[in-house]
């Protein structure tokens, strides 16, 4: 098959789109004529895909793609819930020495700020009153689990999973709380964003905050008309990381809508933190 | 190409620990590249696990062999992750209204296979002159024949496009001749 560069540069000006209306009717009138025209027109077509640098080649989501569905049935599989697991785990306690890390280096820098803090007030003779609230302190303020609904009375085939796990949720067991959650969660299609709630809040405990604000997060994208409480608790979660600008921007969220799950709550917040 | 192995297999054995390390000689990068390329931390974190759920997921369906090193292959298939996820949002733009809702595991499956599509084509581009490959990898990256002809020390742009045409069927016959093609291009 060799054409000649008269017509390769005929494709050329067809996939760079510089034919006319005329011209674009005459190549295509070739392409239909000559298969061979047309696989040389295709190819041309997927390699520019393949080697660009900026499109991406997507494959069709076609149902009947069995190679698809088998690496999709593999991935929802039960054998791949452990592989799932160990990433996850690996990721957070990774992304947890990072933080330790930085909040490390951010404390030598309070402490320095604060020492020349003191001496400037031991200087001027200046007597700081009041105080206002760490972030700590609020989180503390509000980390109250027991406002979650109960998962027990759920009827449905993992049922077990979930008592146990609140079970262990209640008696503070947040290690074991998690894994059955995750494992429920891994299992389900459609999980009840209480159950996210559950399972983001142990993490919550267990200082995996990336996990807990993705379950969070999948609360915010759920349909269901508890989903603002995804911003409540990623509030929570950004107070206990000591992170008060976005912490503040999930409340500032939520006071958007007098129906927001603890709207008032919300504003007390936001009254202090503003002081 | 042991040290390949490992990594491959902590991941086949949930080996959380060896996992970790992956994290940590490879995540600052991956997350430099996001960040320089329109994204933000958090995408770089989602990336990075997609990019590992899928080397996973590939390894236990059907055993592959790592041809550079895994550190090299991961940051590839970070990038082309990214690439991908920034052609999804101009994708959902362009059908307004028709956002495609599947799971992150049918994501992730596809994804898997428009990678190994991928694998199939930098290979058959390594199988033509190198010569031909700097030429057609500066054409796909749509830089100016006269341009290339610079670069490339040719005397002028009509050279350089008879280049282009001559490596490209070559690399078209290197293509078609290969079963797989048949196979690939069905999807």
């Amino acid at each position: 098959m060799t054409f000649s560069e008269d017509i390769l540069q005929q494709i050329e000006n067809y996939l760079n789109g510089n034919m006319n209306a005329e011209e674009i009717k005459a190549f295509e009138y070739q392409i239909n004529e000559n298969p061979e025209l047309s696989d040389a027109v295709t190819i041309n077509k997927k390699m520019r895909l393949q080697y660009g640098v900026n499109d991406w080649d997507f494959i069709k989501d076609d149902k009947s793609n069995e190679k698809l569905n088998a690496l999709e049935s593999l991935l929802k599989s039960n054998e791949f819930i452990e592989k799932r697991n160990a990433i996850s785990n690996a990721r957070d306690s990774y992304f947890k020495e990072e933080e330790a890390k930085n909040s490390n280096s951010n404390k030598s820098k309070l402490y320095y700020a604060l020492a020349i803090a003191a001496v400037l007030v031991i200087f001027f003779g200046i007597f700081l009153k009041g105080k206002s609230l760490t972030n700590l302190e609020i989180y503390s303020n509000y980390n109250n689990w027991e406002e979650l609904p109960s998962l027990v009375s759920r009827n449905e085939t993992n049922a077990v999973l979930l008592s146990s796990g609140e079970d262990a949720f209640i008696s503070k067991n947040y290690k074991v709380a998690s894994e059955k959650f995750n494992t429920y969660i891994n299992n389900e299609d459609e999980v009840n964003p209480s159950v996210l709630l559950y399972a983001g809040i142990s993490q919550l405990e267990l200082e995996n905050f990336t996990s807990a604000l993705d379950n969070f997060q999948k609360v915010i994208e759920s349909k269901s008309i508890d989903k603002s409480k995804g911003y409540w608790y990623k509030a929570l979660a950004y107070l206990k990381m000591d992170d008060r600008d976005k912490a503040q921007q999930q409340l500032e969220i939520i006071i958007k809508d007098t129906s927001n799950y603890n709207y008032k709550k919300a504003k007390d917040i936001l009254n202090k933190i503003r002081e | 190409m042991k040290e390949n192995n490992i990594y491959l297999n902590a991941l086949l054995t949930s080996d959380s620990n060896i996992i970790k390390e992956i994290y940590q000689k490879n995540f600052i990068n991956v997350e430099r590249f996001v960040i320089q390329n329109k994204g933000q931390k958090s995408d770089a974190q989602d990336i990075f696990q997609k990019a590992l759920m899928q080397l996973t997921v590939r390894y236990h369906k059907e055993k592959f062999e790592i041809k550079t090193s895994f550190e090299a292959y991961l940051f590839t298939v970070c990038k082309n992750l990214w690439r991908r996820e920034l052609n999804k949002s101009k994708k959902e733009v362009t059908i307004d209204g028709l956002v495609e809702l599947r799971t992150e595991e049918r994501d992730i499956a596809l994804s898997s296979l428009e990678q190994e599509r991928w694998d199939f084509f930098q290979e058959k581009l390594e199988l033509v002159s190198e010569n031909c490959k700097e030429i057609l990898k500066r054409f796909f990256k749509r830089i100016a024949y006269k341009d290339i002809a610079i670069e490339l020390d040719y005397n002028d742009e009509r050279v350089v496009r008879q280049r282009v045409f001559k490596c490209k069927a070559k690399l078209t016959e290197i293509i078609q001749k290969d079963l797989r093609f048949k196979e690939l291009q069905v999807i």
